[in-house]
């Protein structure tokens, strides 16, 4: 009997050391300690030894059966560690089938991403015409021909009196024309001035506009509906601030700054050491505005606000050549995914 | 403009320290970009807005010291000591509109020499040249009280007389400069007896400028018509600090004050003999400007409780008159000085500036929309849903510039009129005269600036618009979809291939499928720019709406383009109309259907929709899909003929067709195809 328990023994180990797979190694289990294994065999056999032999062989063949189990245990974990690879294996360390996946152009994106911010507070979008007439892009905007305060609008000229808008505020007066108050709108679009193109400036850039007009709407309503805007697009922690400035179509009007976002406004090369940076123009529409649209006099007040889309997603990019936008380098492009 | 604070406090003794000045300026409206240090003074580069002449003088900037702190100001002194003897110069004004006054003064005996430190400091500091004292003390008075003066050399004025009046056509100066000016009708002058001796407001000529043997002075202080002096400016393409002052009108009521300041000052400093009497021609300066303000309107236009007392002495430290009129209103009368100053809201405006726009709380409207606010266009949401699915299929977004050259390839290809072309009058430069009337110039600009770049693989596209001319002149801009594919469409370890025709249709029918719109054809057909192997009309309905196709090689060549590139240029307006992102659920067909494979030969003039409609046609309602899978010509296949397969799938809604009604309608289309394509069966 020992024999035969050491021959079981010797044998379990040789096939288990050879066993290639985890598959083969559970047939081998099955051999030696199945139900009908050659181990449970020999269990079986006890009952038919002398009484002085049965305690003694009794204790081997289950220390046999403990330490064939242990064996198994511990080939199946080598195997684990080492396992055969099969004929089909993925090399999953090679790159992966990428589907399409396209880009935004950074400006798109940041003009959406700005109108997102206003229609959550109940803002209408709506769009005009990029080819306007000089009384829309000035005279009913209170810009007075001859006058130096159209120095800032330089404007191309195409026949007949039409021009490029120089700013989307022609579509104030677009809408006001044909709008009743109350409203809330704000106006994306792309506008034109003659500036030669270098790193900050382009003949072409965009723009995004808003107005505001009911029989209530005050400059503290500007100033919370900004402040709201500020916080909601460049995050909790940007401080906003309102400077005195001339506009011909609003008065009071305001440059507003927001607490530069690069160095939290301790002052960098971003900001110009200043701690903040210019982003947009507002005011309370000028009543000569509502006059031209021929509002009632003296009953409606609104504010409106125009801030430059390419100079925002420069800030929030962290782009330093404006030309970057209009190039389309693939390379430029694939980085906005 | 540049402002030095060592001067400011000789006008208003304020004890804020350069930074604090400078931060309580910029807050209220005078932004100050930059501080820089001359020989231990402060100097300011201030911004003035265009609407506020009165601060391009320390004066004036004194004034908001006074109003933001508080303060009282000192007067300016000019007190003209010695009797006036000679009789004052001869000024005639015959451009009446063109210049409302003209004051001069004739000072004899002065010793023209270099201007002391302080003097030179002063007008050094606000970014002037030094000349000589009695054209550094012009400019000086300019500076400090906002009123530009010249100094003529009296002596060299022929007949010893001003004439105010347009200068004639073939007329001439040489300006200070040096630079000779041909002058016209458009320009206004000071003339002498002969000739003109200055540009009016611009620039005085070098003739007879005060120079270091000037022995006799005249010194000149007008008011001249701003829009004359802008237009004159620009037509000389010269501007000077005087200009820009005159542009932005000067103060009417000033012009006497500053001219006795200057005289006073150049008796003072260049030891003048003697002074003439004035001569003050034109008008006395107009009457102050009287605005009623409601406090109570202020305060809902502002959203603010400003009290009554505050916004008076705020309009009092501004320097205007003020006087209550009742609990809730002031009567305020502006002077001279500020004639920006016309109506009520302007003064709002002074009052919100001084009490701070930091002090207004931040509220938001109350106005009830009901149902008119937080949405956009219809037109927009397509555009947004097009832009997406552009995206998902792998393309970049581009933005290229509307402006463009001009370029005639194109515009006769696609017969173009010139006047259909829209020109910009005044342009940059001719890279950027024209609008564009298509898109496609644009993308290639993109494929051959990437390519350029050794970057080969290009997939984009752009919503954008194309500018063109109606018959009557108006002009017009409509939205435009561009695609444009170049290089490979797939590149990875086991796997590249190059895109084709049938990559940007496909791409175009994902957008049609996406957008809801079914009625959509392509058209085989030659068309301009693309080549003629591979180029259709895309339709919606029986409408042409685009082209599709592979660019044209002349064209490719004005690009120096060398690779293939597939374009797509689609108008969105129809694309828009027809759009139908609305969803509704349909039943799943609850009978199965069964498929049969057809394989033909046929002509290669014969289309694959020739075949589908005709399987179609054949069957009705119970072949619901007809596709192709394989396309095969070559070797086995007789020359101008293709081998294509379809599989046909059949079933009807309300059965389940028998094997026999299959093959039945199997064999009905087979013997149509054979009838009508002569295919032959394999």
């Amino acid at each position: 009997m020992l024999e035969k328990i050491k021959a079981i023994e010797a044998a379990a180990n040789d096939e288990m050391g050879s066993a290639a797979d985890a598959k083969a190694l559970d047939d081998l289990k099955i051999k030696y300690l199945g139900r009908k294994g050659l181990v449970t065999e020999l269990l079986g056999q006890i009952s038919s030894l002398s009484a002085e032999e049965k305690p003694r062989l009794g204790k081997e063949l289950n220390a046999l059966k403990v330490r064939i189990d242990g064996a198994f245990g511990a080939r199946q974990a080598e195997l684990a560690r080492s396992p055969v690879l099969p004929k089909d294996h993925a090399d999953l360390t090679l790159p992966g089938f990428r589907p399409p996946s396209g880009s935004r152009h950074p400006l798109t994106k940041t003009i959406d991403e700005i109108l997102s911010a206003f229609l959550g507070m109940g803002f209408k979008v709506v769009e005009g015409p990029e080819i306007e007439t000089e009384f829309y892009n000035f005279e009913a905007l209170n810009i007075a021909l001859d006058h130096p305060s159209r120095d800032a609008f330089d404007t191309f000229y195409i026949k007949n009196k039409y021009l490029l808008r120089s700013h989307t505020s022609p579509m104030q007066v677009r809408f006001m024309e044909t709008e009743k108050p109350p409203f809330k709108i704000v106006v994306p679009g792309r506008v034109y001035r003659p500036d030669a193109v270098d790193a900050s400036h382009s003949f072409m850039f965009h723009q995004v506009e808003g107005l505001v007009v009911g029989e209530d709407v005050t400059f503290a309503d500007l100033k919370g509906t900004l402040g709201m805007f500020v916080k909601s697009y460049f995050g909790a922690a940007a401080k906003i601030r309102f400077r005195p400035h001339h506009f011909p179509f609003t008065e009071p009007s305001a440059e507003v700054d927001v607490s530069c976002f690069i160095c939290g406004g301790k002052g960098c090369s971003v900001c110009g050491r200043k701690g903040w940076l210019e982003i947009l123009g507002c005011g309370m529409v000028h009543p000569n505005v509502f006059k031209a649209v021929k509002y009632p006099s003296g009953k409606y007040t609104g504010f409106a606000f125009g801030m430059g889309a390419d100079r925002i997603a420069m800030l929030k990019y962290g782009i330093n050549d404006m030309r970057l936008f209009f190039e389309n380098d693939m390379r430029f492009l694939e980085q906005f995914k | 403009m540049k402002v030095s604070y060592n001067w400011l406090r000789e006008y208003v003794s304020f004890s804020a320290d350069p930074a604090a000045l400078a931060d309580k300026l910029t807050m209220a409206g005078l932004e100050v970009k930059g501080i820089e240090q001359k020989d231990g003074d402060p100097v300011y580069e201030i911004e003035i807005t265009s609407n506020r002449p009165d601060w391009l003088c320390l004066y004036g900037i004194a004034h908001e010291i006074q109003a933001l702190y508080g303060l009282k100001m000192k007067p300016i002194k000019s007190v003209l000591s010695k009797s006036a003897k000679l009789p004052g110069p001869s000024i005639k004004i015959e451009d009446k509109k063109g210049c409302l006054r003209y004051v001069g003064i004739v000072i004899d005996g002065v010793k023209v020499g270099v201007s002391g430190k302080d003097l030179a400091h002063k007008v050094e500091s606000a970014g002037m040249r030094q000349v000589n004292n009695v054209a550094d003390i012009t400019n000086y008075c300019m500076m400090e009280s906002g009123q530009p003066l010249h100094a003529f050399d009296y002596d060299k004025l022929e007949g010893g007389r001003i004439i105010v009046r347009r200068a004639r056509k073939g007329e001439e100066l040489v300006t200070i400069d040096g630079i000779k000016r041909a002058l016209d009708e458009d320009i206004l002058v000071i003339a002498d007896a002969g000739k003109p001796v200055a540009i009016a407001g611009i620039m005085g000529g070098r003739d007879t400028e005060v120079s270091f043997s000037t022995k006799k002075v005249l010194l000149e202080s007008a008011y001249f018509d701003p829009v004359l002096i802008r237009r004159g400016a620009r037509k000389l393409g010269l501007s000077s600090e005087a200009s820009y002052r005159f542009e932005r009108n000067v103060d009417l009521g000033g012009c006497l004050n500053a001219a006795k300041r200057a005289v006073s000052l150049i008796c003072g400093m260049a030891g003048a003999g003697s002074v003439s009497k004035v001569s003050d021609v034109g008008s006395k300066g107009p009457k102050d400007v009287k605005i009623r303000l409601s406090i109570s309107k202020a305060n809902k236009i502002l959203g603010t409780k400003i009290p009554a007392q505050k916004c008076a002495s705020i309009l009092k430290g501004l320097g205007l008159g003020v006087k209550p009129s009742g609990r809730d209103t002031l009567l305020v009368s502006a002077p001279s000085f500020r004639r920006d100053l016309k109506a009520e809201i302007d003064l709002v405006e002074e009052i919100a500036r001084i009490y701070g726009y930091d002090k207004i709380p931040g509220t938001l409207p109350r106005i009830q929309l009901w149902g008119k606010g937080g949405q956009k266009s219809r037109d927009r949401i397509v555009e947004e849903a097009a832009r997406e699915v552009l995206v998902g299929a792998g393309l970049n977004e581009v933005i290229t510039y509307s402006l463009r050259c001009k370029d005639p390839y194109v515009q006769k290809a696609l017969n173009i009129p010139d006047e259909n072309v829209l020109k910009v009058q005044n342009p940059l430069s001719s890279e950027s005269e024209t609008l564009r009337s298509v898109l496609v110039c644009g993308m290639l600009d993109v494929v051959s600036h990437n390519l350029n770049r050794k970057v080969a693989d290009i997939n984009v596209f752009e919503l954008g618009k194309s500018y063109s001319c109606e018959g009557d002149g108006t002009p017009c801009e409509s939205g435009v979809l561009a695609i444009a594919l170049c290089g490979l469409k797939k590149k990875d370890w086991r796997r590249k291939e190059a895109v084709d025709i049938f990559d940007i249709k496909g791409i175009i029918e994902v957008l049609f499928d996406k957008l809801g719109i079914r009625d959509y054809s392509f058209e085989v057909k030659p068309l301009p720019l693309l080549s003629p192997a591979a180029s259709a009309v895309v339709k919606i309905g029986t409408d042409r709406i685009g082209t599709v196709g592979r660019v044209d090689k002349a064209l490719l060549d004005k690009f120096d383009i060398k690779n293939s590139v597939f374009v797509g240029e689609l108008d969105l307006a129809p694309i828009y109309e027809a759009a139908k992102l609305e969803r509704k659920f349909a039943e799943m067909p609850r009978f199965p259907s069964s498929a049969r494979d057809i394989s033909l030969i046929v002509e290669d003039k014969v289309s694959n929709a020739d075949i589908v409609n005709t399987i179609k046609d054949t069957c009705g309602a119970l072949a619901i899909s007809v596709v192709p899978f394989d396309l095969y010509r070559g070797e086995q296949v007789p020359k101008g003929c293709k081998s294509i397969l379809y599989s046909v799938e059949y079933r009807a809604p309300d059965r389940t067709l028998t094997d026999a009604e299959v093959n039945s309608l199997d064999g009905k289309v087979r013997e149509v195809l054979v009838r009508k394509f002569e295919a032959k069966l394999r």
